[in-house]
């Protein structure tokens, strides 16, 4: 992004991809927004606003394993342990209610009904913390 | 608790590992696992039918979580789903009542025979349709451009019955329900018969209907779930879920069915033909090693000896084989799909405004 905004010339030691990699890399939060303001004190407003607009895009790229996501992933990897934990702890008193038959068919929907919702919610965020994500 | 096995790490382990492939498979083209997870749970010591109904009972929830996943990414047909998937639950009715009435009347052995000459016969007929229409898209080189409805389904689409016609978004037309009706009821009798009614739903969808393979791999999603809701009712009522096996399974195939149907975002939809092709073709060769065995508990050929159980192995294994090949395929898939994707985006964002 910010190699195009620039259009250096081919043969400067940034026209070279493997210099840009760690560059942008390296480049802090700050580093960006000052490069920005520098561009568009230069009166070069399209050159800001897309330096800008790289920084907004890999902000919200990096929103996905924010620290707000991965508690949240953690609590439902918790609460599924905790499912699976209950059912192993309680697993006679579990298994006989169960094979029990007739109405006791009701428990083993609600379980099945209660680990899809729990476990289900951790494995997608599970993935997508882990940056598995569906093509947009 | 009769007929419930106590479970050690080991069985724990096994069991999650092919639950993850099964559901890896199963996000993928709709349904798959299943054909692997019984006999995986009978070997272990666990009764045929805790076996299939432990089998059923993850099968919903895992079927719930994918539909909802897919459906996020607008491939799911739930008007078409739920349709099919009622009228599945009557297709499994007399397949399990089929089941019945031949182990009645042949044993164990006839009831055997039966499942694995119904695996060769569907296997090798739709299984190998949709493998040569997949190797036709790849030969054709015609693997980029929209899936289009064949001369089959312009047809049904052209048939019209006053009171009977639906319409369906998936493929932007009104069918007839006696159309969809017999084609979920097949589902539904296979899927009492082989445990997999998605060998004959999903190609049905696509050259029957002409529902793009993706749609149809995730409506099947929503039959799944419809039919195994149905089978889980049935067979808890009856007292033959183990819910520990269940719930291991299901716990192996939630993080599986995610990445398969992530993967249905990246890849080119004739994938699902070839993943689907690939996987009946290689359990169709699993189940022929079995066939002279049954043949010969069955008195029809003479005995066997100890070449019984090595054949009981191998098509064991070819089919665990079956589903780490099509896990193979998506995984392969998803991967360069994501690494082209990330170059696109790459390219666009470098590309000057």
């Amino acid at each position: 992004m910010l190699k195009a905004a620039i259009h250096l010339p081919a043969g400067a030691l940034g026209a070279h991809p493997a210099f840009w990699g760690p560059a942008n890399r390296a480049m802090t939060k700050f580093d960006t927004i000052m490069t920005a303001v520098t561009f568009a004190e230069r009166g070069e407003a399209a050159t800001a606003q897309s330096i800008l607009s790289g920084l907004g895009s890999r902000l919200t790229a990096g929103g996905s394993r924010s620290w707000g996501r991965i508690a949240k992933t953690a609590a439902l990897g918790l609460a599924s342990l905790g499912l699976y934990g209950a059912l192993f702890v309680f697993e006679r008193p579990i298994l006989a209610f169960t094979s029990e038959g007739g109405a006791s068919m009701a428990a083993v929907i609600a379980i099945a009904f209660a680990f899809s919702a729990v476990h289900g919610a951790f494995t997608g965020r599970f993935w997508e913390i882990l940056g598995l994500r569906a093509k947009r | 608790m009769s007929g419930f096995i106590v479970l050690d790490p080991l069985a724990i382990a096994e069991l999650f590992v092919v639950g993850f492939i099964g559901g890896l498979v199963s996000g993928f083209i709709g349904s798959g696992g299943a054909f692997v997870l019984t006999p995986a749970m009978m070997s272990m010591g666990v009764p045929g039918i805790v076996a299939v109904a432990s089998n059923i009972c993850h099968k919903f929830p895992k079927a719930l979580v994918g539909a909802m996943k897919r459906a996020k990414f607008g491939q799911v047909d739930v008007k078409l789903g739920v349709i099919m998937g009622l009228s599945a639950e009557f297709g499994m009715l007399l397949g399990a009542q089929i089941q019945q009435e031949i182990k009645e009347a042949f044993g164990d052995a006839g009831s055997n025979l039966y499942v694995s000459a119904a695996f060769v016969i569907v296997l090798g007929v739709v299984g190998g349709f949709v493998l040569r229409d997949a190797w036709r898209l790849h030969r054709t080189g015609r693997t980029d451009q929209q899936e289009t409805a064949g001369r089959l389904a312009l047809w049904v689409r052209s048939i019209h019955i006053p009171g009977t016609m639906v319409y369906f978004k998936s493929i932007d037309a009104k069918i007839s329900v006696l159309v969809t009706i017999p084609i979920g009821f097949a589902t539904g009798l296979l899927a009492a018969t082989i445990a997999v009614g998605g060998f004959i739903g999903v190609p049905a969808m696509i050259y029957v209907m002409g529902i793009s393979s993706l749609m149809a791999s995730a409506t099947e999603l929503v039959i799944a779930f419809v039919m195994g809701l149905g089978g889980t009712i049935k067979f808890a009522w009856e007292g033959f879920v183990d819910v520990r096996l269940a719930m291991i399974i299901l716990a192996g195939s939630l993080f599986g069915i995610q990445i398969g149907a992530i993967g249905t975002t990246y890849v080119k939809p004739y994938m699902v033909k070839v993943v689907m092709g690939v996987i009946m073709i290689m359990v169709l060769v699993s189940r022929l090693f079995v066939v002279p065995v049954y043949m010969a508990d069955l008195g029809l050929i003479g005995s066997l000896g100890a070449a019984a159980a090595v054949l009981n192995r191998i098509s064991y294994w070819v089919m665990i084989l079956a589903l780490v090949v099509g896990a193979g395929i998506i995984g392969k898939s998803l991967w360069f799909g994501m690494r082209e994707h990330a170059r696109e985006q790459a390219l666009k964002q470098a590309a000057p405004a």
